[in-house]
């Protein structure tokens, strides 16, 4: 087995208000992780862990940005199957493209 | 007023990762899945086709979100305040490149289809799911990692960065 390098890394939007910076793309995981240490730190998160359920909350805003639940003893993200399916923004325009022939 | 919109055809010219559909509808508006920012909303284009072939880009184009696994269309503007975006010369001049190089592929089968001058043509570029979408909680993770590219709005090379993993060693997970 060879070591693993990640040189990658991006940023990962769930919603609105649930945006990861710095997520490293490692090809060879089967899971992708959330770091709790990294939510807490870097994104100013609480995370409330429950019996069956965890919840994230943005410190500013005191909202919810985030759930989880757990399934086989881990904590799943909810929604986030496709990614945004759930929290993408219900509406949105563009206002300056204007009217222009296109040339073919 | 904004009437409801309806589906006249979807064309999927190719597949791939980043697949290129076209979406004719009666109005302009269009679903997505995932709006994120605006280099993912700049791949949504929307022009009318006259009878003469011509092609004009609309103003005010919605785009609104996706309901479910089809590609079905809704109309919740009445209900949301959409919020707007402004495009930088260099990333219209890049809408402009998206859609002609979608009309390359799509042009025999919009004339085949007759499509009206009434309809809306709206090129969209159709996100694959992630290979991976299970996304795990963990405390022992010092960053946050992805196994997908395609979960990523955004992102760029950086030095290599070696993976350590929970037994000490440096190994690839399976």
């Amino acid at each position: 087995m060879e070591p693993v390098y990640a040189n990658i890394k991006g940023t990962i939007i769930f919603s609105t208000t649930f945006i990861m910076h710095n997520v490293l793309y490692i090809p060879g995981f089967n899971f992708n992780l959330i770091s709790v240490s990294q939510l807490a730190i870097k994104s100013y998160c609480s995370i409330k862990f429950t019996g069956q359920i965890c919840e994230i909350q943005d410190n500013h805003t005191v909202r919810m940005i985030g759930f989880a639940k757990i399934h086989h003893r881990l904590y799943v993200l909810e929604n986030s199957k496709g990614l945004g399916k759930h929290f993408a923004p219900d509406s949105i325009s563009i206002n300056s493209v204007s009217v222009n022939k296109v040339n073919d | 007023m904004v009437p409801s919109t309806e589906i006249l055809r979807i064309l999927k010219p190719r597949d791939g990762p980043r697949m290129t559909s076209i979406i004719i509808v009666r109005n302009a508006h269009i679903v997505v899945e995932q709006v994120t920012q605006l280099m993912n909303i700049i791949a949504y284009i929307v022009f009318h086709q006259t009878t003469k072939g011509e092609k004009f880009f609309v103003n005010n184009v919605t785009i609104i979100k996706k309901t479910n696994e089809s590609e079905t269309l809704t109309n919740q503007k009445e209900s949301h305040q959409p919020s707007s975006f402004s495009l930088t010369k260099e990333q219209y001049n890049f809408l402009l490149t998206l859609l002609q190089q979608s009309q390359l592929a799509a042009t025999p089968s919009i004339e085949h289809h007759h499509i009206s001058n009434t309809s809306t043509c709206i090129i969209c570029n159709l996100r694959s799911l992630p290979k991976f979408v299970l996304w795990v909680l963990d405390s022992g993770a010092t960053d946050h990692i992805s196994s997908s590219l395609e979960n990523f709005a955004t992102y760029r090379t950086i030095p290599d960065i070696l993976i350590k993993l929970p037994n000490g060693t440096s190994l690839c997970k399976h």
